[in-house]
């Protein structure tokens, strides 16, 4: 069993992303069912809109990044190795018109829902300043 | 950064239904997935939100999705269907759209619904 509250820097070790897509910087695992992330977000974000602020995908594919930090968290601590993922569907997603930009961090706390073989459900919410920006229940399907 | 023009090009433009050809050579696919690319949900669904802002002339963000299934895979060099149900009330956009193959309209891919302004 994972001791609680284990911060965990290197990303690419959780999830099979890489640049230009990694979306996450930061994971700490909290319990089974419990995760929180964080991202600064860079001038070569390739979810930049001309506007200047992170699109609306930027901060789902953060959101599934997270849960994929924190499947292969668990992978890991079972001994076994990280897999693909894929988003499966997307509910009851509602953002905020205060989207980030460039130097903004983005705080996301996340739940498992449910987790059957390779499927997982899981609620997010994603802040910055404390300021909620996204509220969003998503499903992944993971690789065996 | 739009997607028009770099993840993706119309190649057929029939205003509620477009055909889109995904460009194989785009730099997400070094990172999503390497030695395996495959297009990222989220880039599909922002290619639905600038189509549909072409569509009714102005750029558009989600303000909510009610609901976003990502049926099967989307992978670079596809050729895709878009059919869009939009209707604009007082700046605020309501949109259904269904993905599909191009020449096969059971192969779907992706079906959204959601509010956008």
């Amino acid at each position: 069993m994972s001791s609680p509250a284990c911060k965990v820097t290197d990303i690419p070790s959780l999830i099979p992303q890489r640049p230009p897509i990694l979306m996450v910087d930061g994971y700490l695992f909290e319990d089974e069912l419990h995760c929180k992330s964080e991202l600064t977000i860079a001038a070569d974000n390739m979810f930049l809109g001309e506007d200047g602020y992170v699109a609306e995908e930027g901060l789902l594919e953060h959101v599934a990044q997270t849960s994929a930090a924190h499947i292969g968290f668990l992978r890991k601590q079972a001994g076994e190795n990280v897999t693909l993922g894929y988003i499966g569907d997307i509910k009851k997603a509602v953002f905020d018109n205060r989207m980030p930009k460039v130097g903004d961090t983005l705080h996301t706390c996340l739940t498992v829902v449910s987790q059957v073989g390779g499927i997982t459900m899981v609620s997010a919410e994603t802040s910055v300043n404390e300021h909620v920006i996204l509220t969003c229940r998503m499903k992944l399907a993971s690789d065996n | 950064m739009t997607q028009n023009g770099t993840l993706y090009e119309i190649v057929h433009d029939g205003g509620n239904e477009v055909v889109v050809r995904l460009n194989a050579n785009h730099p997400v696919y070094q990172g999503h997935f390497p030695g395996n690319p495959i297009t990222p949900g989220v880039l599909a669904m922002q290619m639905i939100r600038e189509c549909t802002g072409r569509n009714i002339g102005r750029n558009l963000r989600f303000r909510s999705i009610k609901s976003c299934r990502l049926a099967a895979m989307v992978r670079p060099g596809d050729t895709l269907r878009l059919k869009m149900d939009i209707s604009d009330d007082n700046g605020t956009v309501k949109m259904k759209a269904t993905l599909t193959g191009a020449e096969n309209e059971e192969d779907l891919r992706l079906q959204l619904d959601a509010e956008l302004q």
